[in-house]
């Protein structure tokens, strides 16, 4: 789907990044931010490697809190209004509304289903029949029923690469989350399964507000309906993606999206 | 040969360097050789000497008087012939009446005759104890140190402290079971033992700090602390080896910590885990010292289990029967026990020298060979299929 298409509800801020400072240690990665994600949009954030993108989008279901040395310096992180770093948010049904896909697929060495199931298993679902019902929901969301209803119960790492990250999404979307967290979810795939990965967020589109990390300029052109820029640690620019492809406002930005900063 | 033929350039020149590098390997070829020559000959020497006594050329092929009879003293009756007749106790009298004036001299060697079920049967109860415990410790803290505890000195002072234990020769874990668990660990008692270091009197009965004398519950723990750290370190390394992907994918889930060790990590380290054991398995067996004072006896005529009860009424009913049986059960752990390195001990040790004890010396060396072998296969075993089971 072009990126010029109108995102599917109107634009209303749902993640809001406010002034956030964040650092590992005392090594500051990210500086200043302000960003408003939409309902609904499919945001990319791009940059060169060490630009902060990856840890801003680890800060926001907060799976970054596993370091031991990372820390908020100052600022907020607004979901739905609800600052989720203030004390009392849950982080377990924070992170159960945020679905996280990562950059190497890696299911667990268990069966399709219960990869599928995963999330349901441990906020307690026991009921067969809702398991069931939900792995096949999930599974087919993320496009993978047809492949995988007549072997669910086989070993997950029997499947190719691409059907692996599909598993991974479909993991994700099992528990019916509001926002998809994708840290380069096409780094470790071939074209064709790339391909395949970036029709299916297509198809999701709308169902879910994707906040997305690519290090590939081509994904964010033919996905994103908005696009960051971040640029060691500071966001640089952020606007519709055809604005930061095709009239970028800062030299900056230019250079970057057309291959000239080094 | 023709005179002007100019001399091949990559013709060997025997040059320093090349022959010291010569030396070198050969030097290196013959260490590990020696290695594997020293390892097969104490196999060979142990199997060539101990399999005869265990096994029997004729049906049922193994000594099952050697594997299934308790230790006893062995009676050798001389004729005036020069034949020598092996006997027990019971039968020595019988013999020399039957012999009359044909008898010469009678023998007796201790320890030697009969069989060796009682070390067998201490020897294992010792590793189940002892394997339990330093297993569950074990893991606890390698989860701890992996999982929850924060990066830092803190953490590297406890590895290091691991690391010491490690070291610590083991006959002073002995005398520390001695004092730890023989003389001082608590029990459940209405009569305090006298020389009682501390007793605190509960509602209905007494923690008395007397010890747990000399039995297998002290020596298992005793072993397990032995074994504790090559557990710890080992776990630890299987759970790093867990990609941190699971963990965080587990966790991104909505999953607990708790929840992502149990669900997401442990499952996938286990085959590791297990495998780790089996030197635990294999040492908890060996060691002579840390049982000497805790746990072993040289000589018991009783397995842990004989013992004796007051008979029950006539009319005790199914729960009488039933208590009995478990306080019988759990007597097991509480007597004392003969195990197999302490009597291959006494054996070469502590009775003079002869073909007699020699014998029973290397058959008990060559059970205890391959009861620690099967051992070690067996968590081999459990390990492949449990890895084939968790790929990633």
């Amino acid at each position: 789907m072009p990126a010029t298409s109108p995102s599917p509800t109107p634009d209303a801020s749902f993640i809001q990044v406010e002034k956030f400072n964040y650092a590992y240690g005392d090594h500051q990665v990210i500086f200043d931010v302000d960003l408003d994600l939409h309902r609904q949009d499919i945001t990319a954030l791009i940059g060169p490697s060490g630009c902060g993108k990856s840890t801003l989008l680890r800060a926001i279901n907060r799976i970054n809190d596993l370091v031991d040395i990372a820390r908020v310096v100052s600022g907020h992180i607004r979901i739905d209004g609800v600052d989720i770093y203030s004390p009392e948010v849950d982080v377990i049904s924070l992170r159960r509304n945020i679905g996280m896909v990562f950059q190497k697929y890696n299911p667990f060495p268990r069966s399709i289903f219960e990869n599928a199931v995963y999330g349901l298993r441990v906020a307690g679902v026991k009921d067969k029949q809702e398991l069931e019902e939900a792995a096949e929901r999930s599974l087919k969301l993320s496009a993978l029923w047809d492949e995988v209803k007549d072997r669910l119960h086989e070993p997950a790492t029997g499947l190719s690469g691409g059907q692996q990250q599909r598993l991974c999404i479909a993991r994700a979307v099992a528990l019916q989350p509001r926002i998809l967290l994708m840290d380069e979810p096409c780094a470790a795939l071939d074209p064709i399964a790339t391909a395949r990965i970036e029709d299916l967020i297509a198809q999701l589109r709308g169902q879910f507000t994707f906040v997305i990390v690519t290090h590939n300029m081509e994904q964010a052109k033919r996905i994103a309906d908005k696009t960051a820029f971040f640029y060691k640690g500071k966001l640089v620019e952020y606007d519709d993606t055809m604005e930061i492809f095709g009239n970028p406002k800062l030299k900056l930005t230019e250079q970057y999206v057309t291959g000239r900063l080094v | 040969m023709m005179s002007n033929e100019s001399a091949n350039p990559f013709a060997g020149d025997q040059s320093s360097a090349q022959r010291r590098e010569t030396t070198v390997r050969w030097l290196l070829r013959l260490s590990t050789f020696l290695i594997v020559a020293v390892t097969v000959s104490i196999v060979a020497h142990i199997f060539i000497k101990g399999a005869p006594i265990t096994f029997r050329k004729e049906f049922p092929f193994v000594n099952v008087k050697f594997l299934t009879e308790l230790p006893g003293t062995l009676h050798v009756i001389f004729d005036k012939q020069g034949n020598a007749i092996e006997t027990d106790v019971n039968g020595a009298d019988g013999i020399k009446k039957q012999l009359g004036d044909n008898f010469r001299e009678e023998k007796t060697i201790s320890y030697s005759g009969g069989g060796i079920l009682g070390p067998i049967v201490g020897t294992a109860l010792l590793v189940v104890v002892s394997v339990t415990i330093a297993l569950f410790l074990g893991v606890c803290s390698a989860i701890y140190l992996s999982e929850y505890a924060s990066k830092g000195k803190r953490v590297e002072m406890i590895r290091l402290a691991i690391l010491n234990l490690a070291g610590v020769p083991s006959v002073v874990f002995g005398l520390f079971g001695l004092g730890a668990f023989v003389l001082t660990a608590p029990v459940l008692t209405d009569t305090p033992h006298e020389r009682s270091l501390l007793v605190i009197p509960l509602l209905f009965t007494k923690l008395s700090f007397q010890g747990w004398d000399t039995c297998v519950l002290s020596g298992g723990f005793t072993l397990a602390f032995v074994i504790l750290p090559v557990i710890i370190t080992a776990s630890e390394q299987c759970l790093q080896a867990v990609p941190q992907g699971f963990r965080e994918t587990s966790m991104a889930l909505g999953a607990t910590r708790w929840q992502t060790i149990w669900r997401a990590v442990l499952p996938f380290a286990t085959p590791g885990i297990l495998t780790s054991s089996i030197l635990g398995i294999a040492r908890a067996a060996g060691e002579t010292a840390p049982i000497m004072f805790t746990a072993a006896l040289a000589f018991k005529d009783k397995l842990p289990w004989q013992k004796d009860m007051p008979p029950l009424p006539a009319d005790a009913g199914m729960f009488a029967h039933w208590e009995q049986s478990v306080q019988r059960f759990l007597g097991i752990f509480t007597e004392s026990v003969q195990a197999l390195p302490y009597h291959i001990y006494t054996l070469a040790a502590r009775i003079p020298h002869n073909e007699y004890s020699e014998r029973a010396q290397y058959g008990s060396v060559f059970v205890f060979l391959v009861l620690v072998a099967s051992l070690a296969a067996t968590s081999i075993w459990m390990r492949r299929r449990l890895r084939g089971k968790y790929k990633w």
